[in-house]
């Protein structure tokens, strides 16, 4: 029995071994790439040299990397060059990623004043919103390790509960191991809500300076109202070219995707 | 009173030169200043002092016909209390031009209290002379040219001048209504309504009311001028633009001789003056605006011209709640009337207030415009005031200039005022004040970039983590059982399986009870009790007898009662097993004492 158990550890090592070091070493050239141009944007942008910077930016989105605050970046050079859509977008994407970030919240609310629509967001349930501030402090990553270190931790408890021969110490035990795993399952829950959150944005930002909202898929439909740039719509539902978007005060309508990009 | 009087009259008596401060000027002057060849001018030299030692230099043009006649006037001022003396000297040539041609009298030198001083040169314009015998009196000359004839447009006109024609947006431009007239005029409408200039910022500019016609040439013509309006005009467009004609009403005064018939004598003319109103209309002028380059610094706003910019602070030193006045000038030719407010940036701690705007004119195309701004030191401590920026265009250059003010260093002190408000702490305290909105700057902490948004979360090691934790965990857990039941002894286990063995023996011999069998009932009874006993001390069968039972149990200290008992149920049991006494009844006894003795043993050695 103890024989199976050691070489599943092995198996699992080896796993290990494979992903933290052979994968990355695939990737070191484009990754060192990514990083040096990271930083030659910020140079570019220090030097007040926006378009430059934003270009390195783009670059090293294109290269497959991003983090929230090279968006964050990248959405500073787009305001700094007066492109307000571009801007807003690269901010709601990196708020996607950092919902907790105070920056990113300030700089987009300074660019959202500067578009044409106005933008009242309802506030949702308290609940929700509680939930969701809670979720988006942390990365999925740094969720999934909590969650982790928590059932390392629920596991040591129940250890001590097997383990003691008084009472007191296993009826602590037993309490903190139980409430550490359940805790454990919430980070778990949590990475993953915040991983399809990140994955499946339903949001997205009007690129072009004005759309007549139609209320059909099709260019004959009525338009029922018009979008700026740099508004943010939510896509409920696509057919074929066409998204059907909904704004913040409820109404809904479509409009070619062409005129979006998704956050 | 009295005394006063008396001043005056000591200061007339005194030589108008000690009263007046003196400058030696020597002007002249000719009236008219043009004429047709043949006609007589005046030249008209006028100083304040008395001069001498005048002499006209020869001319080969013009004839002296006289001169010099003087004339003296003094004109004593009194304003406010205060008395001012002016006196002319007037010496007046006539002379009479024989050429045709453009003439300049050349400067004549003459002597004013024995130092010698230059009069101006002065310009005429001769004409050639008309078929007409000319005559000194315009009006009886043109009346009588005028003679039933009609009025043409070549005798009188109006007509809108302006000194430039290709401007540059912004620039101002004088426009000029100017009427011409060799005919009598005996009344224009002031009230005219004027060109439209549409397309432009104008401002009217004051002009003497229409008293004397001036004198001038045009085309070989001497024409009566006389200026009926100016504008300035200042562009708000770009392109050709057209100011349109405009309608003038005048009134003529024509002579005409009307024939009388008359009964008694010939018929004979009568001169009478009649009034024609007439009609005259201005010609079209185009202007071409050009737009102004397009690399305008931020600080231009839309100031044409040649300025100068000034800037004034009357202290820099201060306290707080003292307030001080930063005063801009700027003085110059141009639009000034259109130039908006400064962008002054003060430090914040600063509370500034709308300037006071002053805008003087000198004349119609050049002035200053003031701003004054009252700031107030609301805090203690060393501010430096930026310098103004104040950019404009020169047309002249063709490019933008930027003026800049002075920088101010001012230190403000700590002002009285505010030991009221310090007796309260904490009032004094303020929020800081955005000054301007801007997004906050870019990250430059290196972060770690997330390749195609693959996450660890996703990946298989992620979830192997947790089958090796738990892996471990269970290996951990073995591990420990383990060694916790190799540290145990035997005894511990037997003595878990005493009270199964025990109760097990029992149960069956209770059976054997029921059955009657009396032999296998006392021999299962004692099975019982010793097995228990064996597992319960920890001794093997082989060497449990009475005394090591006995010892065993004084050595867990159980009472010398129970021990009786146990030994009394035993010997009893032994005895019953091969005599066989008692019956049933005695069984059923037994067998109670048996069981509340393990009990109480239970008891005594848990």
């Amino acid at each position: 029995m103890i024989m199976r158990r050691s070489s599943g550890i092995r198996v699992a090592f080896a796993c290990l071994l494979s992903v933290f070091i052979l994968l990355p070493s695939a990737e070191a050239t484009n990754s060192a790439l990514a990083d040096s141009l990271v930083a030659a944007g910020n140079k570019h942008y220090m030097n007040r040299e926006f378009g430059l910077a934003a270009t390195c930016y783009s670059r090293v989105i294109e290269l497959g990397y991003e983090s929230s605050s090279l968006l964050y970046n990248l959405g500073n050079a787009c305001y700094k060059q007066d492109n307000m859509p571009r801007a807003i977008l690269y901010y709601e994407k990196a708020r996607l990623l950092d919902p907790g970030d105070e920056d990113i919240r300030q700089n987009l609310a300074i660019a959202n004043s500067r578009i044409v629509d106005k933008i009242d967001n309802i506030p949702s349930f308290f609940l929700r919103r509680w939930i969701n501030g809670v979720a988006g402090g942390l990365s999925p990553d740094q969720w999934a390790l909590l969650s982790l270190i928590l059932f390392a931790l629920s596991l040591c408890a129940l250890f001590i509960y097997i383990g003691s021969r008084k009472y007191t110490m296993k009826k602590i035990g037993f309490t903190t191991g139980i409430l550490l795993f359940l805790f454990s399952i919430t980070s778990l829950l949590l990475t993953q809500n915040r991983k399809q959150v990140i994955r499946h944005s339903r949001g997205a930002i009007v690129m072009t300076q004005v759309v007549n909202v139609k209320s059909s898929p099709d260019e004959q439909g009525t338009s029922v109202f018009a979008l700026h740039e740099g508004t943010r719509v939510l896509m409920v539902d696509s057919v074929q070219q066409w998204k059907e978007v909904k704004i913040p005060d409820g109404n809904k309508g479509w409009v070619p995707d062409s005129v979006l990009a998704g956050i | 009173m009295v005394r006063s009087i008396a001043a005056i009259w000591i200061l007339l008596l005194l030589p108008p030169c000690c009263v007046r401060s003196q400058d030696m000027k020597l002007n002249a002057s000719a009236s008219p200043n043009v004429m047709r060849v043949g006609e007589q001018f005046n030249l008209t030299f006028t100083s304040d002092q008395e001069v001498t030692e005048l002499e006209l230099p020869s001319m080969d043009a013009m004839e002296i016909l006289g001169g010099p006649s003087e004339g003296h006037s003094q004109s004593v001022y009194s304003v406010n209390g205060k008395i001012t003396t002016s006196s002319t000297y007037q010496y007046t040539y006539f002379l009479r031009v024989l050429k045709e041609g453009k003439f300049t009298i050349p400067s004549v030198t003459a002597k004013i209290k024995n130092k010698a001083c230059r009069s101006n040169p002065v310009n005429i314009e001769v004409v050639a002379a008309q078929n007409q015998p000319s005559r000194s009196n315009p009006s009886s000359s043109e009346a009588g040219q005028a003679q039933n004839s009609k009025v043409n447009e070549r005798d009188v006109f109006v007509s809108l001048l302006l000194d430039k024609k290709e401007v540059y947006l912004g620039e101002q431009i004088m426009a000029t209504v100017k009427i011409y007239t060799k005919v009598n005029l005996s009344g224009v409408d002031r009230s005219f309504k004027g060109p439209d200039f549409t397309g432009f910022f104008t401002e009217p500019v004051e002009v003497p009311p229409l008293r004397n016609l001036q004198h001038e040439a045009v085309n070989g013509e001497i024409y009566y001028t006389g200026i009926l309006r100016k504008i300035l005009i200042i562009p708000q467009k770009t392109g050709e633009l057209i100011i349109q004609p405009f309608d003038l009403d005048v009134a003529v005064r024509q002579e005409v001789h009307r024939r009388i018939a008359d009964p008694f004598f010939d018929n004979f003319d009568i001169p009478d003056v009649q009034e024609i109103p007439l009609k005259l209309k201005s010609k079209a002028v185009r202007i071409e605006v050009k737009h102004l380059p397009a690399n305008a610094p931020s600080s231009f706003s839309g100031a044409v011209g040649s300025f100068g910019f000034k800037s004034s602070l009357n202290k820099t030193k201060t306290k707080t709640n003292d307030p001080l006045t930063l005063k801009l000038t700027i003085s110059g030719r141009g639009n000034i009337k259109l130039i908006n407010e400064l962008n002054l940036n003060v430090p914040a701690d600063f509370e500034k207030f709308d300037p006071v705007i002053n805008t003087h004119e000198d004349n119609s195309l050049s002035g200053t415009k003031s701003f004054e701004y009252l700031l107030v030191p609301k805090n203690a401590g060393t501010y430096t005031i930026p310098p103004v920026e104040f950019t404009y265009f020169d047309p002249a250059s063709n490019q933008f200039k930027t003026l800049k003010s002075q920088a101010y260093s001012v230190q403000v002190e700590k002002g009285q005022g505010d030991s009221l408000m310090a007796v309260v702490p904490g009032i004094n305290k303020e929020d800081v004040k955005l000054i301007n909105q801007d997004i906050r700057f870019i990250k430059t902490k290196p972060s770690r970039l997330w390749h195609n948004r693959s996450f660890w979360a996703d990946s298989p090691v992620y979830y192997l983590s947790y089958g090796l934790l738990l892996a471990i965990f269970l290996i951990f857990t073995g591990i420990y059982r383990k060694a916790v039941r190799s540290k145990a002894d035997v005894a511990g286990i037997r003595l878990r399986k005493a009270d199964r063995y025990a109760q097990k023996r029992l149960k069956k011999s209770a059976g054997l009870l029921k059955q009657g069998e009396s032999g296998l009932f006392y021999e299962e009874l004692l099975g019982a009790i010793w097995g228990y006993l064996s597992d319960k001390l920890n001794i093997p069968l082989s060497v449990l007898s009475q005394e090591t039972a006995r010892t065993a149990l004084l050595a867990r200290s159980v009472d010398d009662g129970l021990m009786d008992s146990l030994f009394r149920v035993t010997g009893e049991c032994e005895m019953e097993r091969y005599a066989q006494v008692s019956g049933n009844l005695g069984m059923e006894k037994v067998y109670q004492e048996a069981l509340d003795v393990i009990t109480a043993l239970q008891q005594e050695l848990r």
